[in-house]
Parts: structure tokens; sequence; C-alpha cells
């Protein structure tokens, strides 16, 4: 005994080749399909890697030589001119005879000035100031003996 | 069956192909697919295809061949149905009901195959006054067709009583028996009304036994009760 489903389903099970071959072509063309799109996309790519993106032979080696050498130029451009800040500050500092003596005079007229003012501010026992001398007048006025300083009261 | 779990299982770390190899062979056995195996097929998925079509092109020809009762034009149309079901995957509503989907298009393949034959597939038979409104239709006693059992030597006798029957009824009954559709993925399909479909059941349900005689169709009951 058998079912409507099993007698409908034996009955027509010998055109099952066929049916089989229909699937396999439609899958085939499925994954076939499936192929062809990756390879379409990949083939794509490839072209705009190739013709977009790629540049001819020349161009290829010339642009990083131009780039190369404007680096080069750029680094030597820009130690040139530090070099040349440098020797300007050097040149800045170098000073006449004249202003050197100048620049002496004024450094020993400033040393002066604070030994006098170190000087006058002290009293030495003995070496009172005299008082009909005026009470700030420094002590570089008097004459010196050798390297020693002489108060006004024992001259 | 591997080559569906490799895709699957490059994703993630762990080894799902054992879980995608139950899947698919679960949809082998049910038609149903899930949402993941709608969007693989969506894709364009090998696999999913090979098993949806192996597992209804049976059937699908079956019901085609009781309906056009020409092999060469019931391959081409499974055919076609393939093809549009490939085309217009993204169309389908409900991953579910894959099987009555594919049984549409089918439908709608031969009706175009039978206009062009100058017939229509929904013809309603001139004997019936008006079956669709049998109130007999609504509370049948019968056993469902799905449940007969056939004598070895009463399947020529069965087969020529369907053959007799109205393309609109063999229609019903034949999808009714190759697969287990409920009323409503029948109307679907067929694109009536539920009620039609029982009705339509019910008549040609008649009409075979009084044809093949009552003790050539028995029930597994009867089959059981017997033994």
């Amino acid at each position: 005994m058998k079912t409507v489903r099993e007698l409908l389903l034996k009955r027509h099970r010998g055109v099952t080749p066929r049916l089989d071959k229909i699937r396999t072509d439609l899958i085939g063309s499925l994954e076939r399909q499936e192929r062809s799109l990756l390879r379409m996309l990949r083939c794509s790519l490839r072209a705009l890697a190739q013709q977009g993106l790629a540049l001819p032979l020349p161009l290829r080696w010339g642009l990083p030589v131009a780039w190369l050498l404007t680096a080069l130029l750029q680094g030597w451009v820009s130690w040139e001119s530090r070099f040349d800040a440098l020797a300007a500050t050097a040149r800045s500092m170098r000073l006449s005879p004249e202003d050197w003596r100048e620049r002496i005079e004024f450094r020993r007229w400033t040393t002066r000035e604070l030994d006098e003012l170190w000087l006058g501010g002290v009293s030495v026992p003995g070496f009172e100031p005299d008082p009909k001398t005026s009470p700030g007048e420094p002590l570089s006025h008097l004459p010196e003996q050798g390297n020693a300083r002489v108060a006004p009261s024992s001259v | 069956m591997p080559l569906a779990g490799r895709n699957v299982c490059r994703r993630g770390q762990l080894n799902l192909e054992p879980v995608c190899a139950f899947l698919l062979v679960a949809m082998q056995e049910n038609g149903h697919w899930t949402r993941e195996q709608w969007d693989r097929a969506c894709r364009g998925d090998p696999v999913v295809w090979d098993r949806l079509f192996r597992r209804y092109q049976l059937p699908l020809f079956v019901w085609v061949r009781e309906l056009v009762q020409n092999d060469e034009d019931a391959l081409d149309v499974v055919q076609e149905t393939f093809e549009r079901a490939l085309r217009h995957v993204d169309r389908l509503r409900d991953p579910a009901c894959v099987g009555p989907w594919l049984f549409g298009i089918a439908r709608q393949r031969c009706a175009d195959l039978l206009r062009r034959r100058g017939r229509h597939p929904d013809a309603v038979p001139s004997a019936d006054s008006n079956p669709e409104e049998d109130p007999a239709a609504a509370v049948d006693p019968e056993p469902a067709p799905d449940e007969w059992l056939i004598r070895r030597e009463d399947e020529e006798r069965f087969l020529q009583a369907l053959a007799g029957l109205p393309e609109a009824h063999r229609a019903v009954v034949v999808l009714h028996c190759l697969e287990e559709f409920s009323l409503e993925d029948i109307a679907r399909i067929l694109g009536i009304p539920v009620g039609t479909v029982k009705s339509r059941l019910h008549h040609a349900r008649r009409r075979l036994r009084a044809e093949c005689g009552e003790t050539s169709l028995e029930t597994y009951s009867d089959h059981e009760n017997r033994s």
C-alpha cells in the first residue's frame, strides 16, 4: 500500500535525471555568475590601477628624481640661510678698536663707581671722613699712592 | 554541506560547521528557509539554492505535470520557476514559506502556458453548480486524501481517476497530497479563497471515491484496524 504522495512521486521518478540536469545547469550558471562577478571586479580594479593610477615609464622615474632633487635643494637652501644667519650674527659681534676701547673705559668707570660706593659707606677706625668735606664725596677724588688709597686726614 | 559550513565558519572563531550542516539538513527535510539562509540565497549562494531545488524539484514537477499533462512542458515550467525564483528571491516576504512561494511561481507559469494553449487552469467544472459555496465542504467527515492508502492493484485506477478530475480540483488534491501545505498556503498558491480550496478538495475527494470505489481507498485507521 502506498500513499498518494508516494504513488505520484514513484510514477514520475524517471524524470529525475532531467530535473537534476536542469538544477545543475542553473546552479552552475549561478556559480559562474558569482565567479564572473568576482573576476569582473578584480579586472576592473586592475584596469583602474593600470590606467588610472599607473603612469608612463619616464614619468614614473622622473617624478621620484624630481622629488629627490627638490628635497636636496630645500635642505641646501635651509642650511645656507641658517649659515648666513650665523655669519651675520658673528659679523655683528665684531667691534672696532675704538669700540673696544670705549667698552673698556666704560667697564673701568663702572667698577670704579662701585668701589667708591663701597668704600664711602664704611667708616674705618682712624680714617673717619672729614666733616669739612661733603659726606658723600667719593674716595676716588683722592690722589692714589701706589696701589693704596690714602685718606684725606692722613694727607 | 561542508562547503556551506565553510562559508559561515570563516567569519568567527567558533566552529559552526555542524550547526550549518544541521540547518541545511533541517531545511532539506521541511523545505523551510531560515532568515540566514534567505540572506545567503539573496547573495546568490549556490549551496542554499541547490538544497532548495533538490528538495522541491520532483514535487514541483509532479504537480506541474498534473496540471499541464505533458512532461516537456512540465520540465520547461519547472526550469522557468527556478529561474524566476533566482531572479526574484528578494520579493519573498517570509523565508519560512519558500515552498508555497515556489509553487505559486509555478502556478503562474502554468497559467501562462495554459493560456497560450487556449485553456485556463482555474476553470471550474460544469458538474458542480457552485462548489465554492458548498456548505458540506466546511465540515467534511471524510479522511483527507493525504491519508489515503492505495493498494498496488488499484494504483492505475486511482491515477486514471485523478487524471479525470477537472484541472482546478486536481491542482488542489495533488498539492494537498504532495506537500503538507495548510489550506491557507494552498489558497495563497492558487490565488483563491480558503473556502474554495475546501470546496474543491471535498468535491475531488468525493469524485475519486466514487470512481475508485470504497475498497480501493483505505485510510491509515482502516489499514491498522484490518491488520
